[in-house]
């Protein structure tokens, strides 16, 4: 077991090299840099070409590419990947605030979509073929289909203009305001929570299909043991193993609708962090975030792979 | 066509009506124009018409107390407004500065003081003494003295290695800055300048202390002025809160106990935030989110549409071939009906107009622009002008060209009717819809054949548009022209102190740059302010950039 989990750890290394590389290249190709965006107004920029230049100097965007991108690889083996080249604060101290706000939308997100998938997949599953299974299927089909942008859009609208009552801007922390904090973040939680639970309600229902053929529940039912029980005390039990280990994979998912719902939700958390460097071209952040989230998914991918073979013994690594 | 302002718009929506409101229902402009305060707009002040109709109508006291709660669409970068050119940084940090002279906040076509209680302007219009107000003291404590006013300028005018200095270009002509004694500092000019008070009064040229500018070298990291309201709390990405400040010089003011700034980036959000009530003003948003809001909100808002101090323009790169050729570029500008643009992209809102805001006191009169090259009523002669011009230049069946537009529904709209009023001379376009960071690297590296933009000054002033948009050296001349006869009249009348003779100068101006086609103006943005009715002494402006500072701003009981 120590021996593959150290495998897989030194097999992450190539991978995020690889990642830190093709972001480094996808933001040098784009066109425009921070430069120029620092010294832009909404009508673009009176800003000389020596000033350009000198500013560019200023940042270090002058120095040749290999400089560039090794200096960020051993500022990211130091844990320190320097500052944001838009508003000159340390990444680390950046991502230190707005980490926390990403996991507790992620968390609230995980939550929701357990409550919403655990019930629907197994009722669906339970009642196959019957209204409820199409009409969960149908519920769980559309959070596939549309997107957190759009459903996220529909209900700030819903809430203003049905209700004219919106979550409250800005971050209140969960020290401060518990009840605050909630009302901030059950909105983009239940928009990203909705979409994952579409895939663990299906996930759900098909495992929960199968394990209610099985013959050890058709002895359960033969002995006389009531439906719910058979269902809650040797169905679910044996079903859960796919859903959970989907679920941890999906947390790397929500990474992405956080960038959106952020966005939606003014929550300063890492998402939005994320989408405004890559509009200021701010390289360091882009390539820190980036990384950082390469990091979440190999981690979470790992700890899935453990977490299979804890739940079903069968499971065995060399 | 309205010169001298233009209609006014705003409305309070509802059925409660006050008198006022009444006239303006009923009267319209004339009607409105005859109110007495607030209704700024007509001759020679391009500020738009009153919009908060209901406070000076039921004449009611101001109210002390409240948190005015606004929105920008992005974080700031920093706090060092000398470095900074977006409505991002100016609007949550206005608040907290003062200038040498300001802007009437109820009539932007006025400057009246502000650190400098008054002001001497020597006969050969070289030499500008300024008298600033005693007994004022920045928010951390220390008096403010004339050596503020010089490390702040010296910044603005000779900005120091690592400083970069945004506005430097439009003070060209100042020459030094010179402290007499504590509460007297001179402007030595170069030559006249007939603008610069305009352009001082420009929302960013704010006052900073001299000790933390020595100590720090910049105010990236510091908010410290001696505005009405003090710094509170600052959330990265979140909002930005300042708070009355108790030793305001200004005696009852402010009347908020604070303002407080959100970033909203997503522009639907920060529309429903206002209908929820969470955002008491809500600035620069469009038509069709305007419209949501009024029927959203109904009597309990506010709503003022305003022409922009923003032009839409098409561009040529007059290094390229063959946009070198004024036939070629006249011939283009030909095509283009600018009423229609006109009326696509702001909904019949907007105005056509020359180089200067339609509304403003600059504007060529209407008979003047006809004469121009794609002002002509007759559109078909002037296309078949267009085509005979291009056949001249050696292109009779017309060329092809590729267009770069900055990505947003506005200027794509206008993209797409440019290229088929392009395509009616024979000039195929090819658009190319680019990010802002990119088009913006496309402008300054002049790659780029033509483009469709805009162009937005703080101030009506020819001496700010023509100094930062058509001069050789001009920050945002991407087109890469340079014409001596617009460099010496830009010259002529910036020295011009009467304002009469320079109006005819800033006239030949005009013309000279329309006959070059160097930028082909095609009108004025319109935008919607929107805000709660409990606001008051609130007046929104041609521009965002002269008068944010909250000062005056009041709310009523809710």
């Amino acid at each position: 077991m120590t021996r593959y989990l150290l495998r897989r750890l030194i097999a992450t290394v190539p991978v995020l090299v690889g990642v830190s590389f093709i972001v480094f290249v996808i933001m040098r190709v784009a066109p425009g840099d921070v430069a120029q965006m620092l010294l832009s107004g909404e009508s673009g920029s009176t800003a000389s070409p020596q000033e350009l230049h000198q500013l560019r100097q200023q940042l270090g965007l002058d120095r040749p590419y290999h400089v560039q991108y090794v200096a960020f690889l051993a500022g990211l083996v130091r844990l320190d990947p320097g500052k944001s080249l838009w508003t000159s604060e340390p990444i680390m101290v950046e991502l230190g605030r707005r980490a926390p706000i990403t996991l507790e939308l992620a968390l609230l997100a995980v939550v929701i979509s357990w409550l919403i998938a655990l019930p629907t997949g197994v009722l669906s599953a339970v009642f196959q073929d019957t209204w409820i299974d199409y009409v969960f299927r149908v519920v769980s089909v559309a959070g596939l289909a549309l997107p957190a942008f759009w459903t996220g859009t529909l209900l700030v609208l819903l809430l203003a203009q049905r209700f004219h009552w919106m979550p409250p801007l800005g971050y209140v922390s969960p020290m401060h305001s518990p009840r605050l904090n909630i009302l901030q973040f059950i909105w983009p939680a239940l928009i990203i929570g909705y979409a994952a639970a579409a895939i663990l309600s299906r996930i759900t229902r098909s495992a929960v299909l199968e394990v209610l053929r099985e013959d050890y529940v058709r002895t359960a039912r033969a002995k006389g043991l009531r439906g719910s029980a058979v269902v809650s005390r040797h169905v679910l039990k044996n079903a859960l193993a796919p859903v959970l280990t989907v679920s941890a994979v999906q947390m790397g998912n929500l990474l992405g609708g956080a960038v959106i719902s952020e966005t939606i939700f003014t929550l300063p958390g890492v998402g939005r962090f994320l989408v405004d460097a890559i509009l200021h071209r701010d390289y360091p952040v882009v390539q820190t975030i980036v990384i950082l989230f390469g990091v979440v998914v190999v981690v979470l991918n790992l700890v899935t792979d453990l977490l299979y073979a804890w739940l079903d013994p069968r499971a065995r690594y060399a | 066509m309205e010169r001298n302002g233009q209609s006014p718009s705003s409305r309070r929506i509802g059925s409660s009506l006050s008198r006022r409101e009444l006239l303006v229902a009923l009267g319209g402009s004339a009607a409105w124009a005859a109110v007495p305060r607030g209704a700024a707009s007509r001759a020679g002040r391009p500020g738009i018409a009153g919009t908060t109709p209901a406070a000076e109508a039921a004449d009611e006291p101001p109210r002390y107390g409240g948190v005015l709660t606004q929105d920008t669409f992005a974080d700031l970068p920093h706090f060092d407004l000398h470095q900074s050119e977006t409505i991002a940084a100016l609007l949550p940090l206005a608040p907290c500065y003062n200038r040498l002279v300001q802007y009437d906040p109820f009539d932007v076509g006025k400057i009246v003081p502000d650190l400098a209680e008054r002001w001497q302007v020597s006969d050969d219009g070289k030499l500008y003494t300024f008298h600033l107000r005693r007994g004022v003291k920045f928010h951390h404590g220390k008096p403010f003295r004339a050596e503020d006013v010089k490390a702040s300028w010296d910044r603005i005018v000779n900005p120091p290695k690592g400083v970069f200095s945004i506005r430097k270009l439009t003070f060209d002509a100042v020459s030094g800055i010179e402290t007499v004694d504590d509460a007297t500092v001179r402007f030595v000019l170069k030559r006249p300048m007939a603008s610069l008070l305009a352009n001082i009064g420009q929302g960013w040229n704010v006052i900073f202390p001299k000790d933390i500018l020595d100590a720090k070298g910049d105010m990236k990291k510091d908010v410290v002025g001696t505005g009405p309201f003090k710094l509170k709390q600052y959330m990265r990405g979140v909002s930005l809160e300042v708070e009355k400040y108790p030793d305001y010089h200004v005696k009852g003011r402010p009347y908020l106990d604070g303002v407080k700034t959100f970033v909203i980036p997503d522009l639907n959000t920060a529309v429903n935030a206002y209908i929820a009530g969470q955002l008491l003003l809500h600035e620069a948003t469009t038509e069709s989110q305007a419209e949501q809001a009024r029927q959203q909100v109904g009597a309990r808002g506010v709503i003022a549409r305003l022409t922009q101090m923003s032009a839409l323009t098409m561009e040529m790169n007059a290094t390229r071939k063959p946009w070198g050729d004024p036939r070629v570029r006249q011939a283009a500008s030909m095509a283009i009906d600018r009423k229609e643009a006109v009326q696509v992209m702001t909904d019949g809102a907007g105005e056509v107009s020359g180089m200067m805001l339609s509304a403003g006191p600059w504007a060529l009169p209407e008979a003047e622009l006809r004469k121009l090259p794609g002002y002509a009523p007759d559109k078909n002669a002037e296309r078949a002008q267009a085509r005979k011009l291009l056949a001249e230049a050696g292109f009779p069946g017309g060329f092809k060209a590729t267009m770069i537009v900055r990505r947003g529904q506005q200027f794509e709209s206008a993209a797409i009717l440019l290229k088929d009023h392009l395509g009616q001379v024979g000039i195929d376009v090819n658009l190319q819809i680019l990010e802002t960071a990119s088009y913006y690297e496309r402008l300054a590296k002049r790659d780029f054949e033509v483009y469709g933009g805009s162009y937005s000054t703080a101030v009506d002033d020819p001496d700010a548009i023509f100094g930062q948009n058509y001069l050789c050296n001009a920050g945002r001349n991407y087109s890469g022209m340079c014409v001596d006869e617009v460099e010496k009249l830009f010259l002529q009348q910036s020295q011009t102190r009467d304002r009469g003779a320079r109006l005819q100068v800033v006239h030949q101006l005009q013309r000279a740059a329309l006959l070059n086609v160097m930028k082909a103006v095609l009108g004025f943005r319109v935008t919607w302010y929107l805000y709660s009715g409990a606001v008051r002494n609130y007046r929104p402006h041609y521009t965002r950039y002269l008068a944010e500072s909250r000062e005056q701003v009041w709310l009523a009981q809710r």
